[in-house]
């Protein structure tokens, strides 16, 4: 059987974890150019930049690391009135894209969460086996993974055995 | 458990299947009854002279099939059996023959030995190098915690010991943690980058423990407070660099700052750039030498550490393994939180009441110090030891019992916590866990291990360098 899914870590990104009370969330939205999303798990794309919800008062935003300035500068000259915390993490993680027909399914050999029920657009943070990661389905057929960058051999160890499972028809 | 227990059972009047269980065990643990129950039934319906149904069966839990223990490993095994964590820097030190130790989940570089050097002579090699002119020591695995907001300062002052009001920025300092209990949890270098930014540095081993104590905290005690926590551990790689030719090699790649002593003291901190990356500089030293400490984004860790190592190359610069800064804290006599303490050690007991803010009102711990229990004088306190023999090195963990006392059991007064060969110091030097211990400064204890007992007088903990000059160069 045919097994067309294609496990590839990307490219370093802009990343930074945004922490805000709940009545600084307007004035980081407008600091920013966009609406940060309001419902956890959703994530919402403005040009090169998103913001991921993950929490109650948390946001993961991510650039190209060439335009970090776009999220820290706008967000900086509003500090003294809308305080939060942004915190660079560019280089805490790597993504794994995770891209093909069988990626669901690959996916929840090592995840316990109901991949069904993730939907477009969406991301949580979860388990990969024993890892902690952001899930987030970008496409249908198409998932990335963003994982501590000391975890992303265990990671990509799981899903490399995990893949010869598929490709000899287990 | 044999056929013929079973059989004794039912002699013993255990006629019910559920009985002839509890007698003997038999369906219990590792096999929850997959193989062995069928087989008793059928000997203990034999010995009672019953068809087997008659007898009855015990209640069957899931699975109801024998698994293997295949099916419970799944994945792990091999290099997959647990996670490994490397550093950025760790594909260097496997290409230069470093020997691995693990470190929680980490692996780090021992130590690296040349050509026909074991163990003790790499480390007596990279010591000596380090105190002579410079080592440098991957520390990147060190945890990292970034704790922002208006309320930072506060939020560190309630759960640390120390003062942090009056840090100002581009200063760090030492910084303790204790439980609710008293007893130390915790230390690390503490950074203010800003008024509301603080750089933490916590144990490699407790860098998840400190985060999760810290938004337990934070988030049922102190929910007003505006801070918040990141954990940053993986953003940074961490290069430390020590020795009196530290400066030397680290200059040429640094800009944005002046290394001078005048401009950049002891316990400080820049942000700058190394080597062209961006980077957190700290000027601050686990070995008692002149020491920085460069982070910069974890992904050119190892970019930077080469380019240090060519300059090192210069002033016979050496890299170094966990087991060498261990001999060169334990000759500055620098704690190692879980070596030194167990859990049942307080500031005091550490001799680390320089690091509690007094003016403070409240820090987590800061109660129970004062319980009656915590301020017994011969509480067990952290000395150090030198052996009568200055060529024996005692055991970590070897027991100590007063000098002389060849009773059996001879009450036992408390434990060797860290032991190594100084080679500055061309002796053993030990430190230990002592029954009023700092009362028994200048006095000789036994220490019995195997085959001998060893003599050795109680000291204080810092062997070398006991003003403190080096670290100001």
């Amino acid at each position: 059987m045919a097994f067309n899914t294609i496990v590839e870590t990307l490219p370093a990104m802009g990343r930074f974890s945004l922490r805000c009370k709940r009545e600084n969330t307007v004035a980081m939205s407008k600091a920013l150019g966009f609406e940060l999303p309001s419902t956890i798990s959703e994530l919402v794309r403005s040009g090169n930049v998103t913001a991921l919800k993950l929490g109650p008062d948390e946001w993961m935003l991510t650039c190209p690391m060439d335009e970090r300035a776009k999220i820290k500068e706008p967000l900086a000259a509003v500090y003294a009135d809308a305080v939060h915390s942004l915190t660079e993490v560019s280089s805490r993680e790597v993504s794994i894209r995770v891209s093909g027909p069988e990626a669901e399914e690959l996916l929840s050999t090592s995840c316990p969460r109901n991949l069904r029920e993730l939907t477009v657009g969406c991301g949580v943070r979860t388990v990969f086996d024993s890892v902690q990661v952001i899930l987030t389905r970008e496409e249908q057929n198409q998932f990335r993974l963003d994982v501590w960058r000391s975890f992303v051999p265990h990671v990509m160890g799981l899903l490399s055995v995990a893949t010869k499972e598929f490709e000899c028809g287990l | 458990m044999t056929a013929k227990d079973i059989r004794l059972a039912v002699r013993e009047g255990m006629l019910s299947i559920e009985h002839v269980k509890r007698f003997t065990t038999n369906g219990m643990a590792t096999d929850q009854g997959k193989m062995s129950n069928m087989n008793g039934l059928k000997i203990a319906a034999d010995e009672l002279g019953r068809p087997a149904p008659k007898v009855g069966l015990t209640t069957f839990r899931p699975p109801y099939t024998p698994t293997t223990f295949g099916t419970f490993a799944g994945y792990h095994k091999d290099e997959l059996f647990e996670v490994t964590r490397k550093t950025k820097i760790d594909s260097w030190a496997e290409e230069n023959g470093a020997v691995f130790e693990p470190v929680s989940l980490w692996r780090r570089a021992w130590y690296y030995p040349k050509a026909g050097e074991d163990i003790h002579a790499a480390v007596a090699r990279e010591c000596r190098e380090t105190r002579a002119s410079v080592g440098m020591f991957d520390a990147s695995t060190l945890g990292k915690i970034e704790v922002v907001g208006p309320d930072a300062a506060e939020f560190m002052n309630r759960m640390y010991t120390n003062p942090w009001s009056k840090l100002a920025p581009g200063r760090c300092r030492y910084g303790l943690l204790l439980g609710e209990d008293g007893f130390i949890r915790d230390d690390g270098v503490i950074g203010r980058i800003s008024q509301d930014r603080f750089h933490v540095t916590t144990t490699t081993g407790g860098a998840a423990r400190v985060l999760t104590m810290m938004e337990h905290f934070l988030q049922t005690e102190w929910p007003d407070l505006d801070v918040w926590l990141t954990s940053t551990t993986e953003q940074w790689s961490t290069i430390a660099l020590n020795g009196p030719n530290a400066r030397k090699v680290l200059e040429p790649f640094v800009k944005g700052t002046d290394l001078s002593t005048e401009a950049f003291p002891h316990m400080a901190l820049r942000e700058c750039t190394v080597g062209g990356f961006e980077a957190r500089l700290f000027r601050v030293s686990f070995t008692g030498e002149l020491g920085f400490e460069v982070n910069v984004p974890s992904e050119h860790g190892r970019a930077l550490w080469e380019m240090l190592y060519q300059e090192g190359k210069k002033y016979d610069m050496c890299v170094y393994g966990t087991e060498t800064m261990h001999v060169l804290r334990a000759e500055k006599g620098y704690i190692i939180v879980g070596q030194d303490t167990d859990g049942t050690v307080t500031p005091a007991d550490a001799g680390l009441t320089w690091a509690i803010g007094k003016k403070k009102p409240d820090f987590v711990g800061k109660r129970s110090l004062t319980r009656p229990d915590m301020l017994l004088s011969n509480r067990k306190q952290l000395v150090g030891l030198l052996t009568e023999d200055p060529s024996v090195v005692l055991e970590e963990g070897a027991q100590i019992v007063e000098s002389g006392d060849t009773s059996i059991p001879a009450k036992m007064l408390g434990h060797v916590t860290s032991s190594y060969w100084s080679e500055s110091l061309g002796r053993s030097i030990a430190m230990a866990l002592i029954e009023g211990g700092f009362e028994r400064d200048g006095k000789s204890i036994d220490v019995p291990m195997p085959g001998q007992t060893h003599r050795a007088t109680v000291t204080g903990t810092v062997f070398y360098d006991p003003d403190g000059e080096r670290i100001n160069l």
